[in-house]
């Protein structure tokens, strides 16, 4: 195990300043994850002008928190924030955790990457961090062309990062890696000829000694991390390499746009929990052999006995994190001219909504997307053919 | 027993190409009157009514009304193996499950017969009513055809006004504007070459072009069509299949969705 997994604080200064400044990395570490500093920059300000300390963000509320949050997005962030303020408040007499461990395992939020950068900047811990910018520089510098979001890669990251880290300044030692990662050893152009660690770069060894027509570095087979891959054929921007993606799972659904006489269309709630919770949405079933659009509509509407089914001929995609769905558009349009009970499954979550209120009530990118393909589809039937024919059975003839 | 010949199978090869693009499976319906045939498209915009009267056959018999469901292109592939003069005799049995096509070469040396089986299909029958228009237009069939081609080059719709001087066909899209006018001309000799207006007040309406590209694959089956239009109702395309019936479409014309509108 490195030195920094120890649990003895390491830093040397006076325990408010090195608090104060625990409580200013951890704020700003939340905010940044998976945010721009530049969208960070002014809420950071402002959040440390309004809870300067630790104790009076403790004070705060979740409503005030949310609201400072507000735009920032991955609201659980600040939330967590909270819980930890309270929790270092209430139970570790207004103390934060002054070790790796310590910060891993008592605050909600602080994941390995942030305890790390808290306890080394704040507390002068000796822990190497590791972020994007780090695992770039590192596979770079030593060559690792195993996909670096694998278990072992990532061990075997923290432990080189826990290795190198500057003992006697472990704070400034990571942020300037994060610093060169950012601004010089970029994914895309990296700027090798003014990056101080190029004599010890693997990469830009071996593509030097390649390009002066050298046989390359022959790769030490013991090592897992880079063995197979020690050829020159791998470019500096190749690195890290990463897992290739899974492709997300594909569900068909018929999404049904059940509408009456009188321009009613039926939606339902979702459940109020998983995907979309208790969001409005028309009416989906899964689009199998066996499931078919008639009887997904008797099931839904047992009242109805014989609904006119068309193919609208148009599929919706939308690609949630996890899954992809395709949406095939059917127009149902249920004979009466006034809304029909819902099966008591469903009732409680259903609601005819007259088209003028549909696109406010959605609220989900995927069903206005529907939407927006069954008023397209609509604009270019003319309302169907059936409807045309029933209007020519019942407007008088013109006039002779 | 359902028998039914005609002298040239020509006029049921030119049938089939009328509706194959339009409908997948559709319902012969026979009874002791005629065929008929009613269909929709897949995407219910439009409608076809074929009728063909016993009258037009060289020999006709119905002794109880059946349905025979029959998959176009199916039945168009086995037309195919029928020569233009070939005399075409349809047979089904009461209770059976297929219809018999009998070709007979016009010397009666060559005899073929093909055996179709006959599918389910749960169809609605519209009712369509007969009624009049506030316009109609009757006009070369190969005319329209063509109109409707050029136009398609444009746009997708085509706007169709009636006035008393004429009728006018606008279409435009993103490369431009198309426009073609046809004045009455009933004054031709010549019948089926005459542009016939007849209307109670002037009346522009909007269809979509590739509907009526579909319907205008009935052009070899008469010389000239007829338009029939009223406001909001489907426009009517006849086409008079002589001294047999017709194959009428119905088209419903595109309107101005306020699905929008979210403030009443």
């Amino acid at each position: 195990m490195s030195k920094g997994g120890n649990d003895i604080a390491c830093g040397k200064s006076k325990l408010e300043d090195r608090q104060q400044r625990a409580y200013a990395v951890w704020v700003s570490e939340i905010m940044l994850q998976q945010t721009q500093v530049k969208t960070v920059i002014d809420y950071y300000t402002r959040w440390m002008a309004k809870w300067p300390t630790l104790k009076d963000l403790a004070q705060a509320t979740p409503d005030d928190v949310q609201q400072m949050w507000a735009g920032l997005g991955y609201y659980s962030r600040g939330r967590r924030l909270l819980q930890g303020a309270k929790h270092v408040e209430e139970k570790l007499n207004g103390r934060i955790p002054e070790t790796y461990k310590g910060l891993l395992s008592e605050l909600p939020g602080v994941g390995p990457y942030t305890a790390a950068a808290i306890a080394s900047i704040a507390f002068g811990c000796v822990k190497g961090v590791v972020d994007g910018n780090v695992l770039r520089v590192l596979a770079r510098l030593r060559r690792i062309t195993q996909p670096i979001d694998t278990t072992p890669v990532q061990k075997a990251m923290q432990a080189l990062s826990d290795a190198l880290v500057d003992p006697s300044r472990p704070g400034d030692f990571n942020q300037a890696v994060m610093e060169l990662g950012a601004t010089t050893c970029t994914p895309k152009a990296p700027n090798c000829t003014a990056c101080p660690l190029a004599s010890l770069c693997q990469s830009h060894r071996l593509h030097a000694r390649a390009a002066t027509g050298k046989t390359a570095v022959a790769s030490d087979p013991t090592c897992n991390l880079c063995s197979s891959h020690a050829i020159a054929d791998i470019a500096t921007t190749d690195l890290p390499r990463k897992k290739p993606k899974k492709q997300s799972p594909v569900i068909d659904l018929w999404c049904l746009h059940i509408r009456t006489q009188r321009d009613k269309v039926l939606l339902l709630r979702n459940p109020d929990t998983g995907l979309l919770a208790s969001s409005w949405t028309f009416p989906c079933v899964a689009h199998t052999e066996h499931a078919t659009p008639h009887a997904a509509v008797g099931t839904l509407l047992p009242s109805v006995k014989k609904a006119d089914v068309v193919h609208t001929n148009h599929v919706v995609e939308h690609v949630f994190s996890h899954r992809k769905h395709r949406y095939h558009v059917l127009h149902v349009s249920c004979g009466g001219d006034d809304e029909v009970r819902c099966s008591d499954d469903h009732n409680d979550r259903s609601q005819w909504v007259h088209k003028t209120r549909v696109a406010a009530t959605l609220t989900t990118t995927n069903m206005k997307k529907v939407w927006e393909k069954v008023k397209a589809w609509r604009k270019k039937q003319g309302g169907g053919i059936v409807a045309a024919l029933k209007r020519a059975s019942s407007t008088p003839a013109p006039r002779p | 027993m359902f028998e039914a010949r005609m002298a040239q199978a020509a006029l049921l090869k030119k049938v089939l190409e009328a509706v194959k693009d339009l409908v997948t499976d559709a319902n012969w319906d026979c009874t002791s009157a005629g065929i008929s045939l009613q269909a929709m498209d897949s995407s219910h915009v439009s409608l076809v009514s074929l009728l063909m009267r016993k009258d037009g056959f060289d020999m006709y018999r119905c002794d109880r009304p059946i349905s025979l469901g029959i998959n176009i292109a199916s039945m168009t592939k086995i037309m195919k193996c029928a020569n233009n003069n070939d005399a075409v005799t349809l047979r089904a049995e009461d209770e059976g499950d297929t219809v018999v096509f009998t070709f007979e070469s016009a010397d009666q040396e060559k005899v073929s017969e093909f055996e179709m089986k006959l599918m389910d299909i749960d169809s609605e029958h519209l009712g369509i009513p007969e009624r009049e228009h506030t316009a109609t237009v009757k006009m070369p069939a190969s005319e329209f055809h063509g109109i409707c081609r050029d136009l398609s080059t444009i746009g997708e719709t085509v706007q169709v006004s009636v006035t008393k001087e004429g009728v006018q066909f606008t279409a435009s899209g993103d490369t431009g504007k198309g426009t073609i006018t046809l004045r009455n001309n009933s004054s031709v000799d010549e019948e089926s070459q005459q542009v016939v207006i007849t209307m109670q007040e002037e009346l522009s309406l909007s269809f979509a072009l590739r509907y009526l590209n579909f319907f205008t694959k009935a052009t070899a089956l008469a010389d000239s069509v007829t338009l029939s239009m009223t406001a909001d109702l489907p426009l009517v395309v006849e086409y008079r299949i002589e001294d047999t019936g017709y194959i009428r479409y119905f088209l419903a014309p595109k309107i101005d969705d306020d699905d929008d509108e979210d403030n009443n």
